[in-house]
């Protein structure tokens, strides 16, 4: 095989280690959190320094976690053709990968600015050492500090622009921590009896499903509540607060189906449909500021 | 399209005009985004009906609040009716439900396709909003063949009817958008 190959076959198995659907939506979180903030020095290099910094910290803190998970990976359907669970990829090198890739996410994220650095360094440790090594196996609540964790690149980028941690920014992170119960609780459910074979605590099958959709109906209008009020705080127009009202019933009308009317294809909708709204959230923020 | 609308195709309007026309558009978005995430089994769902009768509506008294000074009657009747639908839908048999949807859609959608068309001959807007009559047309022919292929008389096959349907939305939608610009 020659380099050109090797470096092919290395991508197509260290690129399913970063859940890039996941990582891109966290990275946009960070970006949006930096655009909000109208920083007056707005430049490329910053920009650039953000994304990039941004891209390798969460895709270290993931590479950390498929490592650290891949035994409970092999135990689940949906999870056990990965490349680490499926033996195509030796661990020592997912986590000499994954470290590499945090030190440097965490390295330039610090060189930039040091709050930044810490609150980009605070993300990934509460997701790799708190949420997946101490909590996941434990509890079913250790999806709040994934959710945590989650909010950590939103309220980064908005600290690298205005250079302090604030309201909207915390604002920003509690939406995020209340977006993810919807996101991650609709998949504990379609995949219920994976999570079971594997050992891994989840809300259904801690408290049921039906606690399960109001825990998920309350969190999706928590978020809609929070993106409401960063998005009158932060001055967008009242064209895109009309678009953001739109989309907040569709949260709204969806967790209210899937605890009246509950259904699978329901709670899938759900769960497509929330990643729909933050990910059209944050593009609404991101062009109502800068257009 | 919906999106771009509601973000800036409203400056012009009174709150209650950009009020109606929002929960217009916004009832088109949500639609296309659930079938893009769910799937077109969504049709077979006895809350469609009900909520896809919002669309003309709501843009029947956007326009006519918009256009004529006189909206009460019409806004009364309208509204009453569409209450009375959607009660007959949860307590009375299938049938004259959706009779009673049907009449307030039919109703709600003959204003959505006349209003522009007399505004026009009647030399009060640019020939530009008879785009509205045109998306009016198009719904209308979407909401037929979805009604046909429900009550078992097919004109066209389900899948043809499936595939149709996301266009017939798009070009309604780019219709109605391009009408509401009219001067």
């Amino acid at each position: 095989m020659n380099n050109g190959s090797i470096l092919k076959r290395k991508f197509q198995l260290y690129w399913p280690l970063i859940k890039s659907l996941q990582t891109g939506l966290l990275l946009v979180t960070g970006i949006t959190g930096y655009v909000s903030a109208r920083c007056p020095v707005m430049n490329w290099q910053t920009f650039a320094g953000l994304t990039i910094s941004l891209f390798l910290a969460i895709s270290g803190s993931t590479i950390l976690n498929m490592w650290y998970d891949r035994d409970i990976d092999a135990n689940m359907n949906r999870t056990k053709y990965r490349p680490l669970p499926s033996g195509s990829l030796k661990s020592s090198e997912a986590l000499i990968l994954g470290l590499i890739v945090s030190a440097l996410g965490i390295g330039i994220a610090l060189s930039m600015s040091l709050l930044f650095g810490v609150i980009v360094f605070a993300g990934l440790f509460i997701d790799v050492t708190i949420y997946t090594i101490w909590l996941k196996r434990k509890t079913a609540w250790s999806i709040v500090w994934g959710g945590i964790s989650g909010g950590m690149p939103i309220l980064a980028g908005r600290a690298l622009g205005t250079g302090e941690i604030d309201f909207i920014g915390i604002l920003f992170a509690i939406a995020i921590l209340l977006w993810i119960p919807t996101h991650i609780l609709t998949f504990s459910m379609k995949y219920f009896s994976d999570y079971k074979n594997a050992g891994i605590p989840t809300f259904p099958s801690t408290y049921g499903n039906h606690k399960t959709r109001i825990i998920i109906a309350i969190s999706s209008l928590g978020a809609a509540v929070a993106i409401a009020i960063i998005a009158y705080g932060i001055g967008l127009s009242w064209g895109y607060l009309r678009l953001f009202s739109v989309l907040t019933v569709g949260i709204v009308g969806f967790a209210g189906f899937s605890v009246f009317k509950p259904s699978d294809h329901v709670n899938f909708g759900l769960f497509k449909y929330a990643s729909l709204y933050m990910l059209g959230s944050m593009i609404m923020v991101i062009f109502g500021l800068l257009m | 399209m919906a999106g771009y609308q509601i973000i800036f195709g409203m400056d012009d309007y009174s709150n209650l005009t950009t009020t109606l026309y929002t929960i217009s558009f916004g009832v088109l978005l949500l639609a296309c985004l659930i079938l893009l995430l769910m799937g077109f089994e969504i049709m077979e769902n006895d809350y469609v009906a009900v909520i896809a009768a919002i669309i003309p509506i709501t843009l029947s008294l956007g326009l006519v609040t918009d256009k004529f000074e006189y909206f009460t009657l019409y806004t009364i009747l309208i509204s009453t009716g569409f209450l009375v639908a959607v009660l007959l839908r949860f307590f009375s048999s299938g049938k004259i439900a959706s009779l009673s949807l049907g009449v307030i859609h039919f109703l709600s959608g003959s204003v959505v396709f006349f209003i522009p068309i007399i505004l026009f001959f009647t030399g009060k807007v640019e020939m530009q909003i008879l785009m509205i009559s045109f998306g009016g047309i198009l719904i209308g022919i979407g909401g037929m063949l979805l009604g046909l292929l429900k009550a078992g008389k097919q004109f066209l096959r389900k899948e043809q009817v499936y595939s149709l349907f996301p266009i017939i939305l798009f070009l309604t939608t780019t219709s109605f958008v391009i009408g509401l610009a009219a001067k």
